[in-house]
């Protein structure tokens, strides 16, 4: 049933002229261990398949994947468009590495739909967009966005993690390259790190192809081999995070303690009228805005939490937690919010026991023991 | 920790830690993304020191460091950084020194891909290289610009075997200011100390020599306490990272590297000699051999030789080349090296600041863990072909 994990760098040759042949055709066969196995093969064509693509390209990571696809289309003097409520690694690759090389970002406002048109100049190549932001959650109005890209012949670019390329057809609303940290949903374990970028075209994906090659990426069989084996459970956790957010997310809005839920199913939510236009679904990510509580009381609720984890990362097993705050980060856009915020990601566990949690949390938030 | 100083001893020590693992000899292998936390103090805390905490799979694993300290040991580094290939080593070591604007040096006899980086990435983003003969030594002064920041050293080549004069490379650069990055494969870090002859940064396709069997992709940077942020940030800021069965299978791979290489360079210097006497060979381009060039600074700097060398026949006529690499029946023919069996490949090489007008009857050969004799026999019976081919 499953592919074997080929453990691979040297790749033999009957003949000269074999390898020759090989050598030409050196990302469709088997040629040498960091351009794929038959193992990173079966991952990447169920990837494509999932996200409704040409064909992917494996990494180390989400971060590596982000940097691949931003470094092969971008070179000095290009101008790139970054979603304001970008992952906070992609917002510093574009401060660090792609100003050193003459790269201008210009940060938008995830809300800016057509209104994107102001910002296109003759140099810029790239719009990349996150739906929804990973801490704040505002759902961007691809289709839009992609319009105005394409007039302008701009490559659009989508950070399609949350959605797990189950919830969102990232080609079908106009986007030309699909991102994902497969770390997430797709690994869903917490023991892997990898990401990936699916193209829409054969050109698209060769660009990236080769950039990931010239920058000596491949994909890890061990980790490819977790990966494909994750997927084939995806669509029952999917769901059950899905439901399991819903639980939450739900009784959450009835608390007293709670401002506001930032979970793209809830009206609060930046976007929610486009999420529910695009989206066939959520999964189980999801933040709340607090009330007007001391840092203190927030941390004597997170830190005897029995069940949330604190960590960063999300999309396996586990239910974890986070406080966050985007001020100082933001730069387009502000972050007014009534309070503290968190961000859950509702696991796999029995929903009853997880609010049982965090029903203990809000009481020592409140300032009980 | 434990602190040997032999080179065979720290193969066996270094990096090894069974007081933190239940007194079992090896490290786990942690697959890990999440890193969870007791409060959110020891999360504020641990993330103000993140290179020397594990906050997240993609900064590294307790795996990965264990192969990292071996290797920084048996290097003579401070810290090394292991990361997903020998390119990707490559690329971050350049990537983390350069912007638009900057210029490097790179050797003319670098490993394919490296000057693929260079012309087909760097480039784009522009960085502008000038390739220098791997035997400038000192002279390398006339090349290097005011804006140049990099310096990239491989010795010897890995096709065409040139050994550098690395202690006047660094000496004339570092007036300038100028990096020394060395890709120090061939030698494994075993049989030369890129440390005590002026280089910053030591890069290794660790898919060679340390995991040794063909069956991992991984790279090593090794550096001093300086360049440590510099280095460190870009691998994290690009996403680079080792896998965890990889890191374990490096680091299994470098505990047997003395036995291993003690019998890479017996061998290879077995079937160097013999070539070395047949009728057919013009050269032999193996560092031990005075047809090497730079032969007097490898005795002077290596304390050995690897497995890896190459020879150029007199007449090869592409059917010779067919003939006689296509009926080998132990050498496989294949890309890489470094591990347990012997493989040959062509060699082609690019050039554009010196001469190689050898391509085509140029061969390359790694010298394996088999007996030498049953691969003379091997060679032997190809050499035949070869001449019958004409």
């Amino acid at each position: 049933m499953n592919p074997p994990v080929y453990r691979a760098s040297t790749v033999t040759f009957p003949t000269v002229d074999a390898m020759n042949e090989a050598e030409a055709k050196r990302f469709d066969t088997v040629f040498y261990g960091l351009y794929g196995t038959p193992t990173t093969f079966a991952y990447e064509e169920a990837i494509a398949e999932l996200e409704g693509g040409y064909r992917s390209v494996t990494v180390a990571s989400g971060l590596a994947a982000i940097a691949v696809a931003l470094m092969a289309y971008l070179k000095t003097g290009d101008h790139l468009l970054m979603v304001d409520s970008a992952y906070g690694p992609t917002r510093k690759f574009c401060n660090n590495i792609l100003t050193r090389y003459g790269i201008e970002t210009t940060y938008y406002d995830p809300l800016a739909g057509s209104g994107i048109a102001e910002l296109i100049r003759p140099e810029t190549k790239v719009i990349f967009t996150e739906s929804p932001g990973s801490l704040t959650f505002e759902i961007q109005d691809l289709p839009a966005i992609a319009e105005a890209a394409r007039k302008n012949d701009i490559k659009v670019m989508l950070d399609n993690t949350w959605s797990a390329g189950v919830y969102l057809k990232p080609f079908d609303v106009g986007v030309d390259i699909s991102i994902q940290a497969t770390t997430k949903y797709l690994a869903g374990h917490a023991d892997v790190m990898l990401g990936h970028i699916t193209a829409k075209s054969e050109e698209d994906w060769l660009t990236v192809r080769t950039a990931a090659a010239l920058m000596g990426h491949g994909g890890e069989p061990d980790n490819c081999y977790l990966g494909l084996r994750g997927m084939r459970t995806l669509s029952v956790r999917l769901q059950r995070h899905q439901e399991n957010a819903m639980v939450l997310a739900n009784w959450l809005a009835d608390r007293p303690e709670v401002a506001s839920i930032l979970h793209p199913a809830f009206p609060d939510c930046p976007g929610h009228d486009i999420w529910r236009r695009d989206f066939t679904g959520a999964s189980g990510l999801f933040s709340i805005v607090l009330k007007d509580y001391s840092q203190e009381r927030v941390n004597a609720m997170l830190d005897g939490m029995d069940l949330f984890a604190l960590g960063y990362s999300w999309g396996g097993f586990e239910s974890l937690i986070i406080p966050f705050d985007p001020r100082g980060t933001r730069t387009a856009t502000e972050w007014d919010a009534a309070g503290p915020a968190l961000r859950l990601h509702a696991g796999q566990e029995d929903p009853g026991d997880l609010i049982a949690d965090l029903a203990a949390g809000f009481e020592r938030l409140n300032g009980g023991t | 920790m434990k602190h040997p100083t032999k080179r065979d001893t720290k193969l066996v020590h270094a990096g090894s830690h069974p007081e933190k693992n239940h007194g079992i000899v090896n490290p786990p292998v942690y697959h890990a993304s999440t890193v969870s936390y007791p409060s959110l103090k020891e999360f504020e805390e641990k993330r103000k020191d993140p290179i020397n905490n594990f906050l997240y799979g993609r900064h590294g694993t307790p795996t990965a460091r264990d192969f990292e300290e071996a290797v920084a040991a048996l290097e003579g580094g401070d810290r090394t950084v292991a990361v997903g290939a020998g390119l990707a080593a490559i690329s971050v070591a350049m990537l983390a020194f350069v912007g638009t604007g900057d210029h490097v040096l790179v050797c003319d006899s670098a490993y394919g891909p490296t000057r693929r980086l260079c012309e087909e990435f760097l480039k784009r983003f522009g960085v502008e290289t000038t390739y220098y003969d791997p035997m400038i030594g000192s002279g390398i002064a006339e090349l290097v610009r005011p804006n140049t920041k990099t310096i990239y050293v491989e010795s010897p080549g890995s096709h065409t075997f040139e050994i550098q004069d690395i202690p006047a490379i660094a000496d004339t650069v570092h007036r300038h200011g100028v990096k020394v990055v060395m890709d120090n494969t061939w030698s494994a870090g075993y049989y030369f100390q890129p440390f005590d002859h002026g280089v910053d940064v030591s890069v290794q396709a660790a898919t060679k020599y340390y995991v040794a069997h063909s069956d991992a992709m991984l790279g090593s940077i090794t550096f001093k306490e300086a360049d440590t942020d510099t280095i460190i940030d870009a691998a994290r800021v690009l996403g680079n990272n080792a896998a965890p069965d990889d890191a374990y299978l490096g680091l299994r791979g470098m505990r047997t590297l003395s036995a291993r290489m003690a019998r890479h360079q017996e061998t290879g210097l077995k079937l160097a000699d013999w070539f070395k006497g047949l009728p057919e060979v013009d050269r032999v381009l193996h560092p031990a051999l005075p047809d090497c060039p730079g032969h007097e600074i490898w005795k002077r700097d290596f304390t050995g030789s690897s497995g890896l060398f190459s020879v150029v026949f007199k007449n090869c006529s592409p059917a010779g080349m067919a003939a006689l690499v296509d009926g080998l029946e132990l050498f496989a023919l294949g890309g890489s090296w470094g591990g347990y069996e012997s493989l040959v490949l062509p060699t082609n090489a690019i050039r554009t600041a010196t001469e190689w007008q050898d391509n085509g009857r140029c061969i390359r050969f790694h010298a394996g863990l088999e007996d030498p004799d049953d691969l003379m026999e091997d060679l032997a019976a190809g050499v035949k072909r070869l001449t019958a081919a004409g």
